[in-house]
């Protein structure tokens, strides 16, 4: 019912950095393709890929990737 | 008495009365329901309402204390004591490593990484061998406690489960009211201060998760116990919003909250259960109506009402 979407959207938004369309576009286009390839290497964690990647960024760039510094 | 205030203890003793009578009125396997989520959303409630993190991964530490007290309990046949204390440590060190992770950052940001981290565990869950992925561990036995006292009868089950509920809520209590919890308010209230007061704010906080998710490993080892099952249900991201429904109607930052919330929603789930796909929609009309017009959860509301520290 959509549900999974808003964690993905989530995950876009947060890993783009909020308050960046720019980022937003971007990362939900790289995450797309991110999915898309696990799809075909290693199908049982494409839906588990996102958060790993979100996991990786909050880490290093808490900010997101295009978000403004504080 | 027992560190409580008076009106503090007067509620307290009505609950163990609702609980010792409960048994004789609702159905056992009802209530041991509600005394599992009372337990797991006053874990919670010791980190969002008393600390301020907002963690949206708590099902990870609940789902992984249940998978393994059903393991150990099918696998090497424990006693159940130990079963559920493994669940219970379980939670508390999946609880040290991921809240290392995420006690970095605060906010959104926290609850976002705690997210990820939580379906991280769920697709280990859903991968690894010995949680039997979609099947769940399956008709695991309630065997012995102490080796004597067959818990196979759901009234010896219910009173085990109402003394680690009530253990559990002791404990919580008891850490609220210590210098220790009077720091986690400090931080809570201000952040920047508590560190210029001196406080390692970080290791507070860490110690505050550890707690909340080892309670939240014995909850979930409880649950499994009750029902003789452990699936992939407790793990998902639905099972930790739930309990943030459930602390916020219970209400929040109060003591006795979210016992209240989780009676409200176990036993919407059970009583309109008929109602089919209706439940979901009853529920949230019920969360906005408390959002909107009683933002400070039931028990929070009576407590504001009559002047009172609940």
């Amino acid at each position: 019912m959509g549900s999974n979407f808003i964690n993905t959207v989530f995950a876009v938004v947060v890993i783009g950095g909020m308050g960046s369309i720019l980022g937003s576009i971007i990362t939900g286009f790289g995450l797309g393709v991110i999915e898309g390839m696990t799809k075909v290497f290693y199908p049982q964690a494409s839906a588990t890929v996102v958060f790993v990647v979100m996991i990786i960024v909050l880490l290093t760039r808490p900010r997101g990737l295009f978000g403004k510094a504080a | 008495m027992l560190g409580f205030s008076r009106p503090q203890f007067i509620a307290f003793v009505v609950m163990v009365a609702l609980i010792i009578v409960g048994p004789f009125v609702f159905y056992p396997v009802f209530l041991m329901r509600v005394l599992c989520a009372g337990l797991f959303a006053c874990a919670f409630n010791l980190m969002l309402g008393f600390v301020g993190l907002l963690s949206f991964g708590h099902a990870a530490f609940f789902g992984m204390g249940s998978y393994i007290t059903a393991w150990t309990m099918k696998t090497w046949h424990l006693d159940a004591f130990f079963a559920i204390g493994l669940g219970g440590l379980t939670g508390a060190v999946l609880g040290l490593c991921l809240g290392y992770l995420a006690i970095k950052r605060s906010g959104i940001y926290f609850a976002m990484i705690t997210l990820a981290l939580a379906q991280l565990v769920y697709f280990v869950c859903l991968e690894a061998p010995f949680t039997g992925g979609e099947d769940g561990i399956q008709q695991v036995p309630r065997g012995y406690l102490f080796g004597f006292i067959d818990l196979s009868n759901d009234m010896t089950m219910y009173w085990v489960v109402a003394v680690v509920f009530l253990g559990g809520f002791l404990m919580i209590h008891r850490i609220i009211h210590s210098p220790f919890g009077q720091v986690l308010k400090g931080i809570r209230e201000n952040e920047p201060r508590a560190t210029s007061l001196g406080y390692r704010t970080d290791d507070y906080k860490l110690i505050a998760f550890v707690l909340s998710c080892g309670l939240s490993g014995l909850a979930g080892g409880t649950k499994a116990l009750v029902f003789g099952i452990a699936t992939l249900t407790d793990v998902n991201y639905p099972t930790s919003g739930e309990v943030v429904l459930t602390t916020l109607l219970g209400g929040l930052g109060t003591v006795f909250g979210p016992a209240m919330g989780a009676l409200i929603v176990t036993a919407m789930e059970q009583y309109l259960a008929q109602a089919g796909a209706w439940v979901t929609v009853i529920q949230g009309a019920i969360f906005m109506v408390c959002v909107l017009a009683f933002r400070r959860g039931v028990i929070g509301e009576i407590a504001n009402w009559r002047k009172l520290t609940l």
